[in-house]
């Protein structure tokens, strides 16, 4: 049961990460980016592409990292600066296609198969009395925590941070505080692209396996994960994120594997109906963060 | 005698913020009433709670001497309330008729008018009234171009032919001469002199003073919120709460410019 | 009558036509609905089941099973359409997941193994429905009802302003679309004589609304359109096979950036001829 409770937090972890990816998208620039689960996957696999190549783990990470910022810089130039005044389905409709766009590309080199991820860290296990905590596992979930909080951090104390925040109030009156929004738009789309691809890693790790669609599954729970804990809210996405993990591993334990989608989903839904802004959002979305 | 439209003792808040005071006053029938004061001196607010965009915090509205205070705003449109919109709030992706037709609603709600193809039945009496209603105002040659087509000028013209169209018996009009040319302002003037000789009570919020004074026959003076002063417009020009208040934002408007 | 690939393709069209209409009625009035495999499912399930377990005519048990999803529609629209924007289409996300995964646990339908469904339609009966579809559809875009749906979209406050009642309008379109979806579920399961709830993820609650918004929303074709469109244009990209949804998603991309208002626009009509018929201008 306690160890339920773990594999619940570490897989969590992962939900954490994405949340927080899509709640500065959304938080800050109104904009519910499809192509996060993309990066995601891109984290992933361009990884395993290049170990698998004999590149070394270290080097085919931050490789995989800078590719996946590049692509999330790309989709800022072709949704968002593009889509200022039209309908808000618009950008959400040409994010989906990047998601699209990089799952094909995968998929036409690599095939659809789950492909088995090397272990790149020891296989060493901390083991409290009856608990098996992997190590990396462990190191997934004070990632996560520790970037979540750095994101925070950033956000409250640097001037850079205080513009983006400037943004999420209001455009003009960002540019008015001689905040370059040119920079700082495409800033949130690497930050939250970034935090993305580091999330797909470390799937990657703690999971063993890679394919182009282990965004799309990971990414609606991150959405929901976010929506749970309030859109906007870093900390929200921290206890969104951690919640869904529970309630995925909890139901598998005791209700079975098919029932994940009806708990986590009904969870979702059963908010979004008594507490829409989330456990921790505020009525209004962008007076938050 | 009951006014046509009358209000008592009308407060709003908004939080803590009392955007109207204890306003009150009447409108006759067929009386052309002007609402002026300083910006935010609450006067689209008063609209809005007469049109029932909001509820009010205390105090009563009265159309014909019943009171409408508590009644949806649906069915003050039924009482005889139409109104236009400070910045034009026509439907801009649907075509100037479309935009008529639509204001219809209250003559034609149910399922069944709901239901009904009148788009594919050219003569459907709902085309022509708006078409008439058009002709009437000289703009039938835009009546099938999108309201987002059209220049302000006319947008302002149309959001009036749409307003008249449910046959109103009171029309309020916030600032119909605002970004109007002379000409155009005139051409407005003349209208709503018709509008009104036809019965129609007219409240008006207009900061364009010249077109005030010629068009309406009392003015009520609001600042902060407060009734100041009420009469015809060479009386509340010599009350010196008046002054004093267009005067306060003079200066400051000097204060903001220095 | 044709080769099964052109038979195939047809039924898929049909699917896909009738699959967008149900996310454009309340798309049109600016709401997204990103759950509508979940109301097909319920229509492919239902309309099995009925037919399979009864006997009911495949007509009636596809009209019961539209009766049905439109039921829970108005059931869980009424506290999800409180919400707006990306509120709403996360709720209805989640509830066209949680359709499916109720599907995927009924013991009475085959849960994870999957339905097989006995009695079977074939292409022209399925292409004739949707056309009557259509037809009904296209009528309803000459009424006020969708007359209120644009106008919902462009500014409901003034909309409740002149007395439409905005939120039940906006409740029909949602039952409406939930009708829409089980009848082409419905179809879709006595074609293919099977149901699985695998088959209704959420990929295809999403490929719907990228159908209609490609389309458009201020004109009834819109939809139609962008269906077409979605159902063919991979097949053209065929001798490409591998490239061909790769290719497709740069498209998505690319026409998004140049015409975000979708293929179809009301101007685009105005020019073909007067909006409903109405008196050309003099």
């Amino acid at each position: 049961m306690l160890q339920q409770l773990i594999n619940g937090m570490m897989l969590g972890s992962v939900y954490v990460l994405i949340a927080v990816a899509f709640t500065l998208s959304i938080g800050i620039l109104n904009f519910l980016n499809f192509s996060i689960p993309g990066l995601f996957m891109l984290g992933g696999m361009i990884s395993w592409v290049l170990i698998s190549m004999g590149v070394p783990p270290l080097l085919a990470f931050g490789l995989a990292f800078l590719i996946a910022c590049a692509c999330a810089l790309v989709v800022e130039k072709l949704t968002f600066s593009w889509m200022k005044g039209s309908d808000h389905e618009v950008p959400l409709v040409s994010s989906l296609g990047f998601l699209i766009l990089f799952e094909q590309i995968l998929l036409v080199f690599y095939g659809s198969d789950q492909q088995a991820f090397p272990k790149v860290i020891p296989n060493a296990t901390l083991k409290l009395g009856d608990l098996v905590i992997g190590s990396a596992q462990l190191l997934g979930l004070v990632l996560s925590i520790a970037i979540v909080i750095g994101i925070s951090r950033f956000l409250k104390k640097t001037r850079v941070g205080r513009g983006i925040r400037a943004i999420a109030e209001d455009t003009t009156t960002a540019e008015f505080l001689g905040i370059n929004v040119n920079v700082v738009v495409p800033l949130i789309f690497l930050i939250s692209g970034a935090v993305a691809a580091i999330g797909g890693m470390l799937f990657a790790v703690n999971y063993s396996q890679v394919s182009p669609f282990m965004g799309e599954e990971v990414g609606f729970k991150g959405i929901s994960a976010m929506i749970i804990g309030g859109m906007g809210s870093v900390w929200g996405a921290i206890a969104g994120g951690l919640l869904i993990g529970l309630a995925e591993v909890m139901s598998i334990y005791f209700l079975g594997s098919d029932f994940v989608d009806l708990s986590v989903y009904g969870l979702l839904l059963i908010i979004l109906m008594v507490r829409p802004q989330g456990l921790f959002g505020l009525a209004q979305v962008r007076e938050k963060l | 005698m009951t006014y046509a439209l009358e209000i008592r003792n009308l407060v709003k808040n908004f939080g803590s913020l009392e955007v109207t005071r204890d306003v009150s006053f009447g409108v006759n029938k067929g009386e052309r009433l002007a609402l002026i004061g300083p910006n935010g001196a609450g006067k689209t607010t008063i609209f809005n709670l007469i049109s029932g965009v909001y509820p009010v915090t205390s105090g009563q509205i009265l159309i014909q001497g019943t009171d409408v205070t508590d009644v949806p705003s649906k069915e003050r449109i039924a009482h005889g309330i139409s109104r236009n919109f400070q910045n034009v709030r026509l439907m801009k992706h649907l075509t100037v008729v479309e935009n008529l037709i639509l204001d219809q609603h209250i003559n034609a709600s149910g399922v069944a008018n709901m239901l009904q193809p009148f788009g594919m039945l050219r003569r459907h009496k709902w085309w022509k009234q708006a078409y008439e209603a058009l002709e009437e105002a000289r703009l039938i040659d835009y009546a099938n171009e999108t309201v987002d087509a059209l220049p302000y000028g006319l947008r302002k013209r149309v959001d009036l032919v749409r307003a008249l169209l449910a046959d109103p018996k009171i029309l309020l009009l916030d600032e119909p001469a605002a970004g109007l040319n002379p000409t155009e302002t005139d051409e407005l003037m003349r209208e709503l002199k018709t509008v009104a000789q036809n019965g129609v009570t007219l409240l008006v919020v207009e900061h364009d003073m010249h077109f005030v004074r010629n068009l309406c026959e009392r003015v009520v003076v609001l600042n902060f919120g407060e009734k100041v002063s009420e009469g015809t417009m060479a009386e509340v020009e010599k009350n010196p709460k008046v002054q004093a208040a267009y005067l306060g934002v003079e200066a400051e408007e000097q204060d903001n410019a220095a | 009558m044709f080769s099964g690939y052109i038979d195939g393709l047809i039924v898929i069209l049909a699917i896909n036509v009738i699959m967008a209409y149900s996310a454009a009625l309340p798309l049109v009035a600016g709401q997204l609905n990103l759950g509508t495999a979940g109301f097909m499912a319920v229509g492919a399930y239902m309309a099995a089941f009925l037919s399979n377990e009864y006997g009911l005519p495949i007509g009636v048990a596809i009209l019961v099973g539209s009766l049905a999803s439109g039921l829970i529609a108005l059931i869980i629209g009424i506290p999800v359409l409180r919400t707006s924007g990306i509120y709403l289409a996360l709720a209805t996300f989640a509830l066209g997941q949680i359709l499916v995964a109720v599907f995927l646990n009924l013991e009475i339908v085959g849960a994870a193994q999957g339905y097989p469904v006995y009695g079977y339609i074939e292409m022209p009966t399925i292409a004739l429905t949707t056309i009557g579809l259509l037809i009904l559809l296209f009528v309803l875009s000459q009424t006020r009802f969708w007359l209120y749906l644009t106008a919902i979209k462009n500014d409901p406050t003034v909309c409740d302003l002149f007395g439409i009642e905005v939120r039940n309008v906006q409740l029909a379109a949602f039952v409406l679309g939930g009708m829409l979806a089980a009848v082409a579920g419905g179809l879709q399961a006595h074609y293919l004589s099977y149901v699985e709830a695998q088959s209704f993820g959420a990929l295809i609650s999403i490929y719907t609304v990228l159908f209609v918004i490609l389309g458009g929303t201020q004109t009834v074709l819109g939809p139609l359109v962008g269906a077409a469109f979605f159902t063919f244009l991979p097949e053209v990209f065929r001798s490409g096979e591998e490239w061909r949804y790769a290719i497709f998603a740069a498209f998505i991309i690319g026409f998004m950036v140049l015409r975000p208002q979708g293929m179809i626009n009301a101007n685009m009509m105005r020019r073909l001829k007067a909006p409903f018929g109405g008196k050309a201008s003099a």
